[in-house]
């Protein structure tokens, strides 16, 4: 896992500047704001109709409860992004903000 | 009032929510990336026609200099500790920071990148919630009830309670 300072550096190579309080504020709210999501997706997601949907749409939702990336599923569906959004809503997948 | 450009997680959730409309209380006009545009499917270009036809919303064409930025935006977040940016979200940052307009997303990369780079701190990333917040103020757990209802998305506790919302 990078230090702050390495990101900083990288930072630098692409031309940026960071701040550093910043950094480090937004890395703990991301990772308290994920593990709350994550057990939101657990809790609500309906699994039967996951398993009943063919692959690779079947991966794509068991991938979207998992890691919340809508955009990410969408490649892994090969649908648009308002179709694969349609099947979240059916699986009973929330995005949480 | 001003303008925002819209990424397609937020359009194809907004798109979905009863009074959509009330989004040009905030902002005058939305932009629609090309690159965004693809993304969607027939349900959401089908929900967009109307904006784009009354004007209140109007396409950005792929330029080269928006897309070599945000190529530089996606290749530095790929760095292990940030949220992966997607080039989308990264062309609606890129043409942000270019024109002065807000960015409406509703995924985290562009919001903390945008915190993080020094380069964009003048740039505001707004996602649902806070754009339900602009709209309906005191109403806003009504709203915001109503926006889970149509779209099926959740707002974190601790967000809530930054607005003063107890779930």
């Amino acid at each position: 896992m990078e230090s702050t300072a390495e990101t900083a550096e990288l930072a630098k190579q692409f031309g940026f500047t960071i701040n550093k309080r910043a950094l480090a504020k937004a890395l703990k709210e991301l990772e308290e704001l994920e593990h709350e999501a994550r057990e939101i997706r657990a809790k609500s997601t309906d699994w039967e109709y996951i398993e009943k949907q063919p692959d690779p749409l079947r991966a794509a939702l068991r991938l979207l409860v998992e890691t919340g990336d809508l955009r990410l599923a969408t490649h892994i569906a090969g649908i648009p992004l308002d179709e694969l959004d349609e099947h979240r809503i059916k699986a009973k997948i929330p995005l949480v903000l | 009032m001003s303008t925002a450009v819209a990424d397609t997680c937020f359009l194809v959730h907004w798109l979905r929510f009863r009074e959509r409309e009330r989004i040009f209380e905030v902002f005058e006009s939305i932009a629609v990336p090309v690159i965004v545009l693809d993304e969607m499917g027939a349900r959401g270009r089908v929900m967009l026609a109307p904006w784009l036809a009354s004007r209140r919303a109007f396409l950005i064409p792929r330029i080269n200099d928006h897309e070599v930025e945000a190529l530089r935006l996606v290749e530095f977040s790929r760095s292990q500790r940030l949220p992966t940016l997607d080039p989308p979200e990264a062309y609606c940052l890129a043409v942000a920071k270019r024109r002065g307009y807000a960015v409406l997303t509703d995924n985290k990369a562009p919001k903390y990148l945008a915190q993080i780079l020094k380069d964009y701190s003048t740039v505001k990333v707004l996602d649902s919630l806070d754009i339900l917040s602009l709209i309906y103020g005191d109403d806003l757990a009504e709203a915001v009830k109503a926006y889970k209802e149509d779209t099926g998305l959740v707002f974190s506790k601790t967000r809530l309670k930054t607005y003063g919302i107890n779930s």
